[in-house]
């Protein structure tokens, strides 16, 4: 390897310096001992409740409810708004918000799941997005990442299923993260405020100079200093755009369009609209993740190593927002769909579809129908070698006693074995006895073939027995007839272990990884 | 080798599954000369042939046949036409089986009547139909549990009048079917089409030179079996017809009712029911244990046949007790002789272990795996890939977008705008070898990437970086070892 690569390909990796191996050893590294330092703060204020509460959130996702639940039993009217017109700007504001968040916040900046064409889309997500009071892009992107990339694990999953669904519903937004350090690292890291992005971005185009990329091409998923911009100025105005999305804008419709009062306007298109939304919001990450909820009917087609789960409950994916199927979402994140299935309810999907056929988006990913279906299949052939493991498919041949015709003569003819039958078959002794009254076939047919080699009859001279027969007589095996042919006794040891331990084209294929781990 | 294992013989073997051993009475379709229910054809032996059949004498018949059909052909072989349609047919079996039924439906239809005879006529459908079975099929032909005398004379006489054959008669066809499912011996073969394995075996005349037997001896030793088989048409006749519209006579006074609705109407649910299995069961539904053969689940056919519509686990597992395993699969019939066994009446319920059911399912499912996976684009698989050096890599490196990953080379220059990770990571490792960063150093990648990964190989790599060649780590490995 020349120095020259070298040389460039340290300039490219600027803008996501963490990436290499040394580094994110480093990051890693600084991480626990940030942790460690902050874990023994919190222990000497272990008391210091206060603290350790996250006013933002909890104002917008606890309190503000709370308020407007309070007012509503107090003044005694009803959650859904008595005026027609409120009844549909609520609804139809709950989806343009809603949309905001899914297709904004989650496909498009924390997924790169397509490609913007125009800039208001993207002011359209930044704006109306922060109407859930989930926070800024910034936050919520990079913590979403975060979940991503440490599914499941306790300390660096921001909303880990494992620390119970309280927290991954709620609690994660009102108490304050431990490390929360390292989340702000992460968030330099995803999407760096300090770091000048359009440097990096020129850098890395002088140097593809040998491969032809189109300028489009190169602003893909990348983080342009336009971005980066928008992020800094979303996040820094982040509490007025809450409070012009969350109660100038729908009181002003209210008021003007529909004729309600402004406490309508506060409570129904309002604070409402946004508990409804952040419950969806929410509970994507609690519900869709507890395998213990038999009513959302989990399965986990494509990976169980994870506790997403796909919930195949019409009313749970209702209350999602149509992004229920979590196991396909956390295998596939980059994909617009939230389910390979075109008959999904999934209005994000629909929204980002539509977006494309008029031409305000592109380049929309999809995951290929061939990787989908070759996941399931891994999946269900681990699923099943699990099962096959638990099962007892008699004694392996390599581990079967040798006995010489001879021997098997004089054993027959003891009598101390009178009762008992042994048949060969396939030079393979298996001693019926406790199956005799069972077989369909009737007991004089395995009386006649005692003591004898009856290949043949068993596989279809009399009768051509089933898989399962076959499967009951391995069962049986006692000894192997040493009649001095080595070479296929060895090519059967082959066939069925390597079969039982092997099963199937999946692990030949995959060979070189498990070679990788060793 | 001098002590070499004897071997069994098969013609000895099949002359005991054919039963063909020994000097039974053999006649498999009492009354009316062997003509009722399976055809005389089909069997080949007639009221004169009762007392003797041995192994001289059916190879004897053999040859007699294979010279009388050598110059004209048998009926079942010619083709239908208006002049010989009337001798296809069996007339007898046709009145039975269509003709009978025809007019108690016409008279059912004419003819309301009172509740009664309609609890009366269920009530027997539900005997006989249980009789059918719990009796004749798993009782008697399957051996699947022992039973006392008593409950064998209810099978022996409800089932009679289910006018479907006597217990040895329909015990040999139903082995028969067991031992030749889906060839030509088969009695009701699947494969001939839905009518036929339906109705269409029992009202057309069979071909002898498909005829095949199956051992009955435990039958021809039970002395109900026996006697059933004697006076099968009076035990048909009575329990068919005469005892429903004697009983509704004489209770309500409604003789006619009685027979049309608990006599004819009853009896051709059953007969309808029960030819449902044969042709229903291999017709509809799943196939969880063998693919192979014709025999599927359904629980349409379960419920039309009290239980019996779990027929491909049935044909795996003949002499099992039941026919559902599952709570929610419906087995009204195994219930039956559960409940039997409690009561002290029925002993030796055959089952087959789990391990064997579940490695059946397991087995099934994974063929089902390996047809899906075999049609899936997998990559080009390691061995058929080209070698490459290492210079005819770097000059293609840059053009086409390569990288090398555990020794492979990859073209993911189409890829790269669709990496989920960036461009500006993928184009940084171009040209170069990327398997930590690709395993883990960066981002350890799901299966799904590793797929994905498998299908963009162009080639191996020769001698690759000492990192990446797993093989040539696992040599100095074992070099090291043995230096120690």
């Amino acid at each position: 390897m020349s120095a020259e690569p070298v040389s460039k390909s340290t300039k490219v990796q600027k803008r996501k310096v963490q990436h290499s191996p040394s580094s994110t050893n480093q990051l890693l590294n600084h991480a626990s001992q940030l942790k460690n330092t902050h874990m023994k703060e919190m222990r000497r204020r272990k008391r210091d409740f206060l603290r350790r509460i996250n006013y933002g959130y909890t104002f917008t996702v606890a309190v503000l409810p709370a308020l407007a639940l309070i007012y509503l039993i107090r003044t005694s009217e009803s959650f859904i708004p008595e005026k027609q017109e409120t009844l549909y700007f609520t609804c139809i504001y709950y989806n343009i918000t809603m949309l905001a968040f899914t297709a904004g916040y989650h496909k498009y900046f924390a997924h790169n799941s397509f490609k913007v064409r125009f800039k208001f889309i993207q002011y359209f997500f930044a704006i109306f997005g922060a109407s859930s009071g989930l926070g800024s892009i910034r936050w919520w992107a990079s913590l979403h990442r975060a979940h991503h990339h440490f599914t499941d694990d306790t300390e660096r999953d921001p909303y880990s299923i494992k620390r119970g669904f309280t927290w991954a519903h709620w609690g994660w937004l009102i108490k304050k993260p431990k490390i929360t350090t390292f989340y702000h690292e992460f968030m330099e890291q995803e999407f760096p405020k300090n770091t000048e992005a359009s440097k990096i971005i020129n850098e890395a185009t002088i140097d593809e100079d040998g491969i032809e990329y189109s300028q489009g091409d190169l602003k893909r998923n990348d983080y342009d200093e336009y971005l980066q911009q928008l992020l800094i100025w979303q996040e820094s105005r982040y509490l007025i755009l809450f409070f012009i999305t969350t109660f100038l804008i729908p009181v002003l419709i209210t008021v003007i369009v529909c004729h309600d009062t402004i406490a309508h306007g506060v409570i129904y298109p309002g604070l409402l609209r946004m508990f409804l939304c952040q419950q969806s919001l929410l509970s994507t990450e609690s519900v869709c993740h507890l395998k213990s909820i038999q009513v959302s009917i989990p399965t986990q087609p494509f990976n169980d190593k994870n506790t997403s789960q796909n919930c195949n409950n019409p009313l749970v994916s209702l209350l999602t927002y149509g992004q229920a199927h979590q196991n396909y979402h956390h295998e596939f994140p980059h994909d617009y769909r939230s389910t390979s299935s075109i008959f999904a309810y999934d209005p994000t999907k629909w929204f980002i579809w539509t977006m494309e056929k008029v031409g305000l988006v592109e380049e929309l990913c999809k995951t290929p129908e061939n990787l989908i279906v070759q996941l399931r299949i891994q999946q269900q052939q681990q699923v099943i070698n699990r099962m096959k493991s638990q099962l007892n498919w008699g004694t392996p041949i390599s581990k079967l006693p040798l006995i010489t015709p001879k021997d098997f003569k004089r054993i027959i003819a003891s009598s101390s074995n009178k009762d008992r039958i042994y048949i060969v078959i396939q030079n393979i002794i298996h001693d019926i006895t406790p199956f005799m009254d069972q077989h369909p076939g009737g007991v004089p047919l395995l009386k006649a073939s005692h003591g004898k080699d009856a290949t043949k009859a068993f596989y279809g001279g009399v009768y051509g027995h089933s898989t399962a027969a076959v499967n009951l007589l391995a069962t049986m095996r006692i000894g192997m007839l040493d009649v001095g042919n080595e070479e296929e006794v060895w090519k059967r040891v082959v066939r069925e272990e390597g079969d039982v331990e092997e099963s199937g084209a999946r692990r030949s294929n995959k060979s070189y990884r498990t070679a990788e781990a060793a | 080798m001098t002590d070499q294992l004897e071997i069994a013989d098969i013609t000895s073997l099949n002359a005991l599954a054919a039963g063909t051993n020994r000097k039974n009475p053999r006649i498999v379709a009492a009354g009316l000369g062997g003509k009722l229910m399976g055809t005389a054809d089909m069997v080949k032996i007639t009221a004169e042939q009762i007392t003797e059949d041995s192994m001289e004498s059916l190879a004897e018949k053999d040859a007699r046949e294979a010279k009388k059909y050598a110059t004209v052909k048998h009926i079942s072989e010619k083709p239908w036409t208006l002049t010989n349609f009337y001798d296809h047919i069996n007339w007898l079996n046709a009145v039975l089986v269509v003709a009978l039924p025809a007019y108690g439906l016409y008279q059912a239809v004419k003819y309301p009547p009172p509740w009664q005879t309609v609890v009366l006529g269920f009530v027997l459908y539900v005997f006989s139909g249980v009789s059918i079975t719990a009796g004749y099929h798993r009782l008697f032909s399957h051996r699947a549990y022992d039973a006392v005398v008593p409950v064998k004379i209810f099978f022996a006489f409800f089932g009679a009048g289910a006018i479907e054959g006597s217990i040895k008669w329909w015990g040999h066809s139903h082995r028969i079917h067991h031992r030749y499912t889906d060839t030509a011996r088969d009695p009701y073969d699947a494969r001939r089409g839905f009518w036929y394995s339906h109705m269409g075996w029992m009202l057309t005349k069979s071909n002898p030179k498909n005829r095949a037997r199956a051992d009955i001896h435990d039958l021809t030793a039970d002395p109900v079996v026996v006697f059933q088989h004697r006076y099968y048409l009076v035990i048909m006749i009575v329990a068919a017809y005469v005892f429903p519209t004697i009983v509704a006579g004489l209770f309500w006074g409604d003789y006619w009712g009685g027979f049309i609705y608990a006599g004819l109407m009853k009896t051709f649910v059953i007969q309808q029911a029960t030819f449902c299995v044969n042709s229903l069961a291999h017709w509809i539904g799943v196939q969880p244990f063998d693919d192979r053969r014709t025999p599927r689940d359904h629980v349409l056919t379960a419920f039309v046949t009290f239980g019996e519509g779990y027929h491909n686990f049935h044909h795996e597992f003949p002499s099992d007790y039941r026919n559902a395993l599952k709570w929610y699969q419906f087995d009204p019939t195994k219930v039956v002789i559960w409940v039997l066994s409690k009561l002290g009446l029925a002993w030796n319920l055959k089952t087959f272990s789990q391990n064997a059911i579940e490695q059946g399912l397991i087995q099934q499912q994974q063929k089902k795996l390996n047809r899906m996976k075999s049609k899936l684009q997998w990559g080009i698989s390691v061995e058929n890939l080209p070698v490459w050096s290492r210079e005819e890599f770097n000059e293609k490196a840059k053009q086409d977008g390569l990288i090398i990953i555990s020794g492979i080379i990859h073209n993911v220059k189409k890829f790269i705008k669709e990496h989920p990770g960036g461009q500006a990571l993928v184009r940084a490792s171009l040209g170069k070898d990327a398997t930590k960063a690709f395993n883990g150093a960066v981002y350890a990648h799901s299966n799904a990437a590793h797929n994905l990964l498998a299908s963009m190989r162009v080639a191996v790599i020769r001698d690759g970086n000492v990192d990446a060649n797993t093989f040539d780590l696992q040599q100095q490995f074992l070099d090291k070892e043995k230096i120690n």
